[in-house]
């Protein structure tokens, strides 16, 4: 909620008398120390990753543009003074001195990545091409335990990121190629989309099996948040014409298509569905939220892809706008039912504990 | 517990890439020397640096040398065996798609077959000082050589030549 609209609640509740003058006060100094602290924050933090960030590029491009002067033995040591001094300075801040300040978050991210450039500036000195799934490999294996060890939200979401990028690029660059031209088009979909959600699952039973080891809370929470995400850009694409098409290998004039199309629609429907009831019991409102909105992003798509052709461009527009306004009108409902019911979710779920 | 963590993965890090530079250093420095007529093209201005792509007429010359029934082995590993002439450029003597028919010590370097020429990853970039990249590329066709160290099939490039088989001292 913006500060805005929290002072005219307060306002209103002052003149209905439900809080006094000096409570309402309080309320509005306290909105104000609120806001500033965030605004603070949030500038304080992009500071501290632009400064981590132009330190690092500064390193990286001195010896870029010094090239040829460098010596060799120089070039390695600066490719290894980099990420071993900014990861020092941040287990010193985070791990020793338990320091919460943001220097240390953003010379922690900015050493995981770090931890990349020196093999590409390794690679360089000696003029080869990295296979990038080794490079990945390499970087993934290196700064896991660093992830774990600093152990918050950006290192589970930086650690996620390195694991996904090997993988993939390994599916594509070996897996798929080593396949490549034996197997039929169909079949090659289906595999990667079945590789797909069983990498969802596997990083969405991480997350739930060390759900409650403590101090990694947040951590493993983020590995079952991208994994509802992963799963539902997945089944997005699986609903569009082409997806099924491909996988039925149906020609020009075929229908074979239609059939799974529509299986895959409501399958994507229903996951909604299952993702926004998670979301509302597991208390993640902002997933909860997100996949609502995308629910309106499907059907925009999926309006204009059915009826593009369909209908005069005008007719299009007037009746899509019209959808659209009910559309967001029923949303915007719908959105304060919701919230109503988590209120009333998380206050019953209070009385439970009081009663226990 | 977690120093130990630390102190064992930035020793293992440290390990790791000089394990990598020593291995490089083991094909310059026991490596066959080897000279390529080459021709830069497209160069690239990263972020993080700058290099010429380089293309090489072994590329063609070696597939040349494959029969029609390799040729469709796309992406497939291939050996290809390097004779010099008089002045010491390297020339394909024969291209091969096995390793077992080589002579102890002969001249060979791998490659793959890739969009109808033989690729050799490992030669195709030359990092050079920012600026400098541009310079090269405006070298004539067929006056760009490079020096290679190849050991077991390895190659590293090592240095660009002139036409006279020179260094080529480049600056800004």
């Amino acid at each position: 909620m913006r500060k805005n609209d929290v002072t005219k609640l307060i306002n209103a509740w002052q003149e209905r008398n439900i809080i006094s003058v000096e409570q309402a006060d309080i309320m509005r100094n306290d909105v104000n120390d609120e806001v500033s602290h965030r605004s603070g924050n949030l500038f304080t933090t992009m500071v501290m990753y632009i400064g981590a960030t132009a330190l690092s590029l500064g390193v990286l491009l001195f010896i870029a543009s010094n090239w040829e002067h460098l010596t060799k033995g120089m070039k390695v040591f600066m490719a290894l003074a980099l990420p071993i001094s900014l990861l020092s300075f941040a287990y010193w801040q985070l791990c020793i001195k338990q320091s919460t300040k943001l220097l240390g978050r953003a010379m922690s991210i900015v050493g995981l990545a770090a931890i990349g450039g020196s093999f590409a500036i390794v690679g360089q000195i000696y003029h080869i091409e990295a296979n990038m799934t080794t490079f990945f490999a390499s970087w993934t294996a290196f700064a896991t335990p660093f992830a774990f060890m600093f152990r918050r939200v950006e290192h589970s979401i930086a650690f996620l990121a390195l694991v996904s990028a090997t993988f993939w690029l390994w599916f594509f660059e070996v897996f798929i190629k080593s396949v490549d031209g034996a197997i039929e088009d169909s079949t090659l979909i289906m595999i990667t989309t079945v590789t797909g959600f069983l990498y969802a699952g596997v990083m969405y039973l991480g997350g739930a099996y060390f759900r409650n080891q403590i101090g990694m809370e947040e951590f493993f929470r983020v590995f079952r948040l991208l994994s509802a995400v992963v799963v539902l850009a997945i089944a997005f694409v699986m609903t569009f014409d082409e997806y099924a098409k491909v996988l039925m290998d149906s020609g020009y004039y075929g229908t074979e298509w239609i059939l799974p199309a529509i299986i895959f629609n409501l399958m994507f429907i229903g996951l909604m569905m299952f993702v926004i009831v998670k979301a509302i019991k597991h208390e993640e409102y902002h997933l909860a939220f997100t996949t609502i909105r995308l629910f309106a992003l499907y059907f925009l798509v999926k309006y204009f892809v059915l009826f593009n052709k369909m209908l005069d461009t005008s007719v299009l527009f007037i009746v899509g706008g019209i959808l659209f306004i009910a559309g967001g009108i029923w949303l915007e409902r719908n959105k304060d039912r919701l919230q109503a019911y988590m209120k009333q979710v998380q206050e019953s779920s209070r009385s439970s504990i009081d009663v226990i | 517990m977690k120093n130990i963590i630390f102190v064992v993965t930035i020793f293992t890090f440290v390990t790791y890439t000089l394990f990598i530079v020593y291995q490089q250093e083991k094909i310059l420095d026991e490596g066959q020397v080897v000279i390529l007529k080459t021709a830069p093209v497209d160069p690239r201005d990263m972020f993080r640096g700058e290099y010429v792509i380089l293309r090489y007429e072994i590329e063609q010359e070696a597939y040349d040398n494959l029969s029609v029934y390799q040729k469709p082995l796309d992406r497939g590993k291939v050996y290809v065996s390097l004779n010099k002439d008089y002045r010491g450029v390297a020339y394909v003597e024969r291209t091969m798609t096995y390793d077992y028919d080589l002579r102890p010590n002969s001249l060979y370097i791998k490659g793959e077959i890739k969009n109808d020429r033989v690729r050799f990853a490992d030669l195709e970039q030359y990092y050079v000082t920012e600026g400098l990249g541009s310079k090269i590329e405006e070298i004539p066709a067929g006056k760009l050589f490079v020096e290679i160290r190849i050991k077991d099939g390895n190659a590293r490039v090592v240095r660009l030549l002139d036409d006279n088989l020179e260094p080529i001292e480049l600056s800004l």
